[in-house]
C-alpha cells in the first residue's frame, strides 16, 4: 500500500525533516508513528498524501510512482485517501451533515448518492443523531468523529491521522483510537501519526519512531 | 445524467451565491466598478454614435457646388452638363451663371449690395449645383465624388464646406480618442480590482479550498464557483450600466424635447443599438470572468 526507499525531505534553508527513511505498510495494516515533537511524524503523512514531495528517494503509494507525479494522478490518490488532522479542519459554518456532504459534492458524487453515503458514514462514527448540529456546538471528540466521517465518507484504501487525539482528553481518546481500529477491521489501512508514547505503546506490532527525522524502530513494517 | 449535470450547475451557483453573501461590500465594490466603467464606456459609445448621426445629417443636406472655368462654351458645358448628370451618383443638376451667381450674391448682402455696384467684370464663375442621391450622401463617397468632378474639364474647383465638416469630422476622431484613452484606463483598473475582490474571497474560503483539495477535488470543480461569482458581478455591474444609462438618456430626451422640441425628426438622438447593447453585457461578462481568471492562475500557482 505505501513503500519508502531511502526518502530525505529538506525544508528551505537546508532544514532536514527526514533522512533516509525506508518503510513498507500493507494493505490493511494498522500503524502507528510516534515521536517527540519535530520528529518527522507530520512530514511523513504529508509526503504519504502529496502536500509535500521528496527532496530524494522514492515513494509508492497505492501503486503510483510519485516520481511520476501530476495533478491528475494526485486528484486520484486523494479520492482514495483519508486524511484526518488535529485540529479537525471543520468548515464551522457548516453542520455536521454539510461537513461530510461537501466532501462528497466537492467530487462530484451523484446527487441519489450523496445522502445515502453521508448518512452511512456519519452512522460509522455514531453521530447519526447530531446531524443538524454546528461543529462548535460539538465536544472535541465529537468534532473529531465528523472529521472521520469526512474522511471515510467516499470509502478510500487508507486513512492517515496527524495527531487525531492531541486536542481530545484520555478517554475520548480511547474512543477515537477504537474508531480507528473498527475502520482497520474493516479494511481500511490505517496510519496514524502520534507524540503519545503510551497511546502507540497499546499497538506495538505496526509501529514506526522517529527521532530527529530518522526511524529509530526495529524496522517490523 | 442530465439531473447530475443540473445539480452541478446548481451547486457551483449555490456556491458561488455563498461566497458572494459572505462578502457582501467587496462584490459590492466590483460590481459598483464594472458599472462605473460601463457607464462611462456605455456614454462614450452613445456620444459617439450620436455624433456621427449628426455628422451623416448634414452630410445628406449638403450639395456640391462645381464653379466652371470662364472659358467654357455653350457645348462644352452640356456635354459637362450631361456628363455628370448621367454618373450614378447624381440626383440633380441645376445651371448657376455668372450673372445668376451675381444677382444671388446681391440678394443675400441685401442691404450692403452697394458694394458691388462699381464692379467692371463680374468676378463670380458660373457653376453646377449638384444634388447627390442619398445613398450617397457621406463623408466617404463625397470626398472620392469631389476628387473625380474635379478631374473633369473646365471645372475650376468644387465646394462641399469640406472645411467645417472636417472640423467636425476631427472633433469626433478627438472624442473618440479621449474616450479609448479613459476606456483603457478603466479597463485595467476594472480587471485589477474584480481580481482583488475574488482574492479575497478565495481567502475567506481557503479553509473550503483546502478540504477540496484534501478529498481530491479537480481545479475545475474548485475553481467554477469562483467563475461563476466573476460572471455574475459582470452580468450585474453590465445590466446596471445599461439601465443607468438608459434612464439617463430618457431624462435627457424629456428634457430636451421639452425645451428644444426642434430637435426631433432627423436629429433625435438615440439610444444604443441592440448589437453594440448584447456588446456590453457580453463585455461586462468577459471583464469578470477575465478578473477571475487573473486572480485563479496566481492561486493555483499558490
Amino acid at each position: 500500500m505505501i513503500q519508502m526507499f531511502n526518502v530525505y525531505k529538506v525544508y528551505p534553508h537546508n532544514h532536514p525533516a527526514l533522512t533516509d527513511i525506508s518503510l513498507h505498510i500493507k494493505k490493511g495494516d494498522f500503524v502507528v508513528v510516534t515521536g517527540s515533537s519535530g520528529a518527522g511524524k507530520t512530514t511523513l503523512i504529508k509526503l504519504i498524501f502529496c502536500a509535500e514531495r521528496a527532496t530524494q528517494g522514492q515513494i509508492i503509494v497505492q501503486g503510483v510512482n510519485f516520481s511520476k507525479l501530476d495533478h491528475a494522478r494526485i486528484t486520484t490518490l486523494r479520492r482514495n485517501t483519508g486524511v484526518v488532522f488535529q485540529d479537525f479542519r471543520l468548515l464551522t459554518q457548516r453542520t455536521a451533515y454539510e461537513n461530510v456532504v461537501f466532501a462528497l459534492e466537492a467530487l462530484g458524487t451523484r446527487r441519489t448518492e450523496i445522502k445515502r453515503k453521508a448518512w452511512q458514514a456519519l452512522k460509522l462514527v455514531g453521530l447519526q443523531k447530531r446531524l443538524d448540529a454546528k461543529p462548535l456546538e460539538l465536544s472535541g471528540g465529537e468534532q473529531q468523529r465528523i472529521a472521520i466521517a469526512r474522511a471515510l465518507v467516499n470509502n478510500p484504501a487508507m486513512l492517515l491521522a496527524d495527531e487525531p487525539t492531541g486536542n481530545l482528553d484520555a478517554d475520548i481518546t480511547q474512543d477515537i483510537m477504537a474508531l480507528f481500529k473498527s475502520i482497520n477491521e474493516r479494511g481500511t489501512t490505517v496510519v496514524i501519526a502520534t507524540h503519545n508514547k503510551n497511546l502507540a505503546s497499546q499497538y506495538p506490532h505496526h509501529h514506526i519512531i522517529l527521532e530527529r527525522g530518522r526511524r529509530v524502530d526495529t524496522g517490523a513494517c | 445524467m442530465l439531473s447530475d449535470i443540473f445539480y452541478r450547475v446548481f451547486y457551483f451557483l449555490r456556491e458561488a451565491l455563498h461566497g458572494m453573501s459572505r462578502n457582501r461590500f467587496t462584490h459590492l465594490v466590483a460590481v459598483g466598478t464594472i458599472t462605473f466603467a460601463l457607464l462611462t464606456f456605455g456614454i462614450f459609445l452613445l456620444t459617439v454614435i450620436n455624433l456621427n448621426r449628426i455628422f451623416d445629417e448634414w452630410g445628406r443636406r449638403i450639395h456640391l457646388i462645381a464653379y466652371l472655368d470662364d472659358s467654357i462654351n455653350q457645348q462644352e458645358l452640356n456635354a459637362l452638363r450631361e456628363r455628370i448628370t448621367t454618373l450614378p451618383y447624381t440626383h440633380l443638376v441645376t445651371f448657376v451663371s455668372k450673372e445668376q451667381a451675381l444677382t444671388l450674391l446681391k440678394e443675400s448682402l441685401q442691404g450692403q449690395s452697394g458694394i458691388l455696384e462699381n464692379l467692371e467684370v463680374n468676378p463670380l464663375p458660373a457653376s453646377l449645383e449638384i444634388q447627390l442621391k442619398d445613398a450617397y450622401k457621406n463623408s466617404q463617397s463625397l470626398k472620392a465624388i469631389v476628387a473625380k468632378i474635379k478631374q473633369f474639364d473646365k471645372v475650376r474647383d468644387v465646394e462641399y464646406g469640406q472645411e467645417w465638416l472636417e472640423k467636425f469630422s476631427a472633433f469626433i476622431s478627438m472624442v473618440k480618442l479621449v474616450g479609448i484613452t479613459i476606456g483603457c484606463f478603466l479597463l485595467l483598473a476594472t480587471i485589477f480590482i474584480i481580481s482583488n475582490t475574488i482574492k479575497l474571497t478565495i481567502y475567506s474560503r481557503r479553509d473550503e479550498i483546502e478540504i477540496m483539495k484534501l478529498v481530491g477535488a479537480t481545479n475545475f470543480f474548485i475553481q467554477a464557483p469562483f467563475f461563476v461569482e466573476g460572471l455574475l458581478q459582470g452580468l450585474i455591474g453590465s445590466l446596471g450600466a445599461l439601465g443607468t444609462l438608459y434612464l439617463g438618456y430618457r431624462m435627457f430626451m424629456s428634457t430636451t424635447t421639452a425645451h428644444y422640441g426642434f430637435y426631433r425628426g432627423p436629429l433625435t438622438l438615440v439610444f444604443l443599438p441592440q448589437t453594440l447593447v448584447v456588446s456590453l453585457i457580453l463585455f461586462g461578462v468577459v471583464l469578470g470572468v477575465g478578473g477571475c481568471i487573473l486572480s485563479m492562475g496566481r492561486f493555483l500557482k499558490a
